[in-house]
């Protein structure tokens, strides 16, 4: 009876709401916490396996071409590449834009460094990637040991970095 | 006599196209929600949104069923605290809204907007005085009304992001801004729901699910949303009004967004002096296939067409046989 006029009542839609969002829980953070393990094709077709980089350090960058502060930073994670390509894979997970697309541009900006197809961001979904570009430094023992969010990241910041974390 | 329910659906289904400039980047990042329909801004920007809505009411309606009788509706008598069934005859309302919505991302997760019906102009025509001399009662245009209508506040968080998830909640508050006192041809206060606005100041919840099927391509939300009305000064009180929506979301291409969702309102009736309102509440579901094109990183146009699949009222009543909306967003 109670439960009837419960329901029946004008304040029944606020309660559900809130225990509804209350129910909503946060998950732990990635830094400090193994990377999530995945698997991705390149836009050249290779597959790739974060399990067979292990004990290289690696530098995940997410991104999109429609994203100005991701291209921005494009030709800095390239200049890494070039001079930190024996210690430190730069790889570059491009979120769901189609192959042609992602091929033409990699070219045009003479990228060398792995860029891989996030073709229904699941990959992007696993590294908690709200916002674009995020970058991810995981350490040879497969840890994430810390990002950058946004934009605006020189070679002289990874460098700076991954000489901390080494 | 819903036509103050299409004022709230306009407010809300604005609410929800809100925020299309969305899809330009701030200067270091640049947000996954765009295209999406949470309404949430980016962190420190703002989103000007200036839309135009025509709806026009000539069908006629008897429950669910079309009708081709006569649509002899009530009237409040605010002078005399009375309700007369079958005081006017229904022909048709051309309604003109046009509404401002400015939002403003306080953090990544939290927007507050603001929505501002800077003009709703409604043509109105009926027989007046319908059972007296003559039978039919007399024809007037007369009786349509203008003005400003009533403001609402809202909060939207998003409780829930990730790359491909989003779930945003949101609180509000209908403020009594509008006209809602304006008077007839005859000299008498016009029909409560012709009125610019409603009087009352009403809560509104809401609750809205995105899921990116392909992110920033192929997106699918559904949303909730719960008008609790209050009185107004006359005593009268629109029913509660609850908003279930649905739709798909995809981007065709870099300048153009394709978009269909589905709209169902259910309002309960109107009362009066604690007297249930004859001819008022309604449940009408509509589809809304709408395009957006994407005119610089800033700007964005869109248009939508509203056409009802289901329209339920009490009683008899005439009701929408189509809407049409455009408008343009812009982000700074």
């Amino acid at each position: 009876m109670v439960f009837k006029s419960f329901i029946k009542s004008r304040c029944a839609p606020v309660v559900f709401l809130s225990l509804f969002l209350l129910g909503m829980a946060a998950s732990p953070p990635l830094v400090g916490g193994p990377a999530p393990l995945f698997q991705l094709k390149s836009v050249d077709g290779e597959v790739v396996k974060l399990s067979d980089l292990k004990g290289q350090f690696v530098v995940l960058n997410f991104w999109a071409t429609w994203c100005v502060p991701c291209i921005k930073e494009m030709p800095e994670l390239q200049k890494t590449h070039q001079s930190l390509n024996q210690t430190v894979k730069i790889i570059g997970i491009n979120l769901a834009e189609p192959r042609e697309k992602v091929d033409q541009y990699t070219k045009d900006h003479h990228l060398s460094f792995p860029v891989l197809l996030d073709d229904y961001g699941n990959v992007s979904q696993e590294y908690e990637v709200i916002h674009l570009p995020v970058t991810y430094f995981i350490t040879p023992d497969g840890i994430i040991r810390d990002k950058i969010f946004g934009g605006g990241i020189t070679r002289e910041m990874i460098e700076a970095k991954i000489n901390r974390l080494m | 006599m819903k036509k103050l329910c299409l004022l709230v659906s306009a407010v809300l289904f604005a609410l929800n196209f809100s925020s299309m400039a969305e899809a330009s980047c701030g200067a270091s990042n640049c947000t996954l929600i765009r295209g999406s329909q949470s309404g949430l801004a980016s962190e420190g920007r703002f989103v000007v949104d200036l839309s135009y809505r025509y709806i026009r009411q000539d069908d006629k309606k008897k429950g669910s069923s079309d009708f081709d009788g006569n649509i002899d509706v009530a009237k409040v008598e605010f002078e005399t605290g009375l309700i007369e069934p079958a005081h006017h005859r229904e022909f048709r309302t051309i309604n003109e809204l046009a509404q401002l919505d400015i939002s403003y991302g306080v953090t990544e997760r939290f927007t507050v907007s603001l929505s501002v019906p800077f003009l709703n102009d409604r043509k109105h025509e009926h027989n007046d005085g319908v059972g007296g001399v003559p039978p039919e009662g007399e024809f007037t245009n007369a009786d349509g009304s203008s003005g400003f209508g009533d403001i609402t506040l809202m909060a939207k968080y998003a409780v829930w992001q990730t790359t491909k998830h989003q779930l945003v909640a949101g609180a509000g508050i209908k403020f009594a801004t509008g006209d809602f006192k304006l008077r007839n041809s005859e000299g008498n206060i016009n029909e409560p729901t012709i009125m610019p606005g409603t009087g009352s100041t009403d809560g509104v919840l809401s609750v809205l699910y995105n899921f990116s099927f392909i992110p920033n391509r192929l997106s699918f939300f559904a949303s909730a949303s719960h008008r609790l009305t209050g009185k107004n000064s006359l005593d009268y009180q629109f029913g509660d009004s609850t908003f279930l929506d649905g739709g798909v979301s995809y981007r065709l291409n870099e300048k153009v967004s394709l978009i269909t969702q589905i709209n169902t309102r259910i309002s309960r009736r109107d009362e009066y002096l604690g007297m249930a309102v004859p001819n008022t509440g309604v449940t009408f579901m509509d589809v809304t296939p709408g395009v957006v094109l994407t005119a610089s990183e800033n700007v964005s146009l869109y248009t939508h067409v509203q056409i009802p699949i289901y329209q339920r009222v009490n009683d008899v009543n005439i009701v929408p046989s189509f809407g049409i909306m455009a408008g343009v967003s812009y982000g700074f």
